[in-house]
């Protein structure tokens, strides 16, 4: 399985935690902001996860994501989750809403609960 | 005729107050103070949108989520805003989960001190977006059905290829077993003509194997029938002139349809009868 990663910048330290985590299940690509349709385009993913913080507005990117792509799965992480980014998520298309947690198994746990939340319809 | 929203919630002041608010944006609202009453007015009415509040039994309680249940219960054919005066996060992932048929069960989420306008901006959204859900699943659904459908008919004919040789093989042994019982050797023709008979008993196996698939692909036309009839009847409503009597049709289009979902579904777990075998190993539609 393969794995999609926007985020600032390939040094992000959270890239390596998360790349650690996502090993037993697949590998894990990385791309900026900028790059991310032109990536999403050419590869099949599993499910792209947008880390919010490295990402201004991220509640745009990810309706692009699912205005290009109906069906993909995207899942959205932030350190400091809160109802109202949540819910700007999730209207936007997200399949998920998770908290970026350092905690391996908890963000093991997290992840593999929004990979099998079936994706909902675009409308 | 006016849309109608069903407004669940147990702060009378506050019900009173938005069905106000919404009432003279020409809304009709039917109040409901608790689940039981919710219900009731989801049997009762024709419901085009319903705002329901998280905690519908004790607003004390942060355990209480009854408004989300009772989301999660009812048809997601009609739109629904999850409201509160306690918003978490995970409450919003909770509002904007799927339900048992994989559709939000909330198409939005509004905290109640955001005040009577973010109320209204929900519900005009959620009109704007609550028919767009169901025909963007209704077309994943068939996409679905399609694809299991096909499947489950690619496995009935193998099924049926095997049965059919083993069938055909077995019967070849038991005449040969006859054969060589009557001109050779008795006893060698016996134990190939039961060899033969044992061959036969597997293939029966196989053959209730087959029932099996068999089901499978019936169920699944059935399923694909409903789908088409509906999407058939919601092609048929765009060539209606007015938008208002669009709107209504579409409703009860969607309600009929959710309705006849879930009866058939009922009626299929509880249906222990004997099977009805339609042409799924020659490729035949099934006939009404």
């Amino acid at each position: 399985m393969r794995f999609l990663l926007i985020t600032r910048s390939e040094d992000d330290p959270w890239r390596m935690h998360l790349e650690e985590t996502l090993a037993p299940l697949g590998c894990l690509d990385v791309v900026e902001k900028d790059l991310a349709i032109d990536q999403v385009l050419k590869r099949n993913y599993v499910a792209i996860v947008v880390d919010a913080a490295a990402v201004s507005e991220f509640s745009i990117l990810v309706a692009r994501i699912r205005a290009q792509i109906p069906q993909a799965r995207v899942i959205v992480t932030t350190a400091s989750p809160t109802w109202q980014r949540a819910r700007e998520a999730f209207q936007a298309g997200a399949t998920d809403y998770v908290e970026r947690s350092l905690n391996a198994s908890d963000l093991f746990a997290s992840l593999e609960a929004a990979l099998a939340k079936p994706v909902m319809p675009w409308p | 005729m006016p849309k109608r929203i069903l407004f669940v919630e147990n702060e009378e002041r506050f019900l009173k107050e938005r069905k106000d608010s919404l009432e003279q944006e020409g809304y009709e609202v039917i109040p409901a103070y608790n689940p039981t009453e919710a219900r009731r007015a989801f049997d009762q009415y024709r419901v085009d949108l319903a705002i329901i509040d998280i905690r519908l039994i004790d607003d004390t309680d942060e355990k209480d989520i009854s408004g989300l249940m009772l989301a999660k219960e009812t048809a997601s054919s009609i739109p629904k805003i999850i409201l509160t005066r306690f918003p978490t996060y995970n409450a919003v992932r909770e509002a904007y989960g799927p339900n048992l048929d994989e559709l939000p069960a909330a198409v939005d989420f509004v905290d109640k001190t955001e005040g009577p306008d973010a109320l209204l901006r929900a519900v005009r959204r959620a009109f704007r977006i609550g028919t767009r859900y169901f025909r963007a699943s209704q077309d994943e659904i068939r996409e679905q059905l399609n694809k299991d459908h096909q499947e489950a008919r690619e496995e009935a004919n193998t099924q049926y290829r095997w049965s059919l040789t083993i069938s055909i093989l077995c019967a070849v042994v038991i005449i040969g077993g006859i054969g060589l019982a009557l001109f050779r050797d008795v006893t060698a023709g016996v134990v190939s003509s039961l060899a033969g008979l044992g061959g036969e008993f597997v293939t029966y196996l196989f053959f209730k194997q087959l029932e099996h698939a068999h089901r499978r692909v019936d169920r699944f036309n059935e399923e694909l029938l409903q789908t088409k009839r509906v999407e058939t009847l919601l092609a048929a409503c765009d060539q209606l002139s007015s938008d208002e009597t669009k709107e209504l049709v579409i409703a009860q289009i969607i309600n009929t349809a959710a309705r006849n979902w879930l009866v058939s579904s009922t009626q299929r777990s509880q249906n222990a009868g004997p099977l009805r075998i339609r042409g799924a190993s020659n490729g035949e539609e099934p006939s009404e």
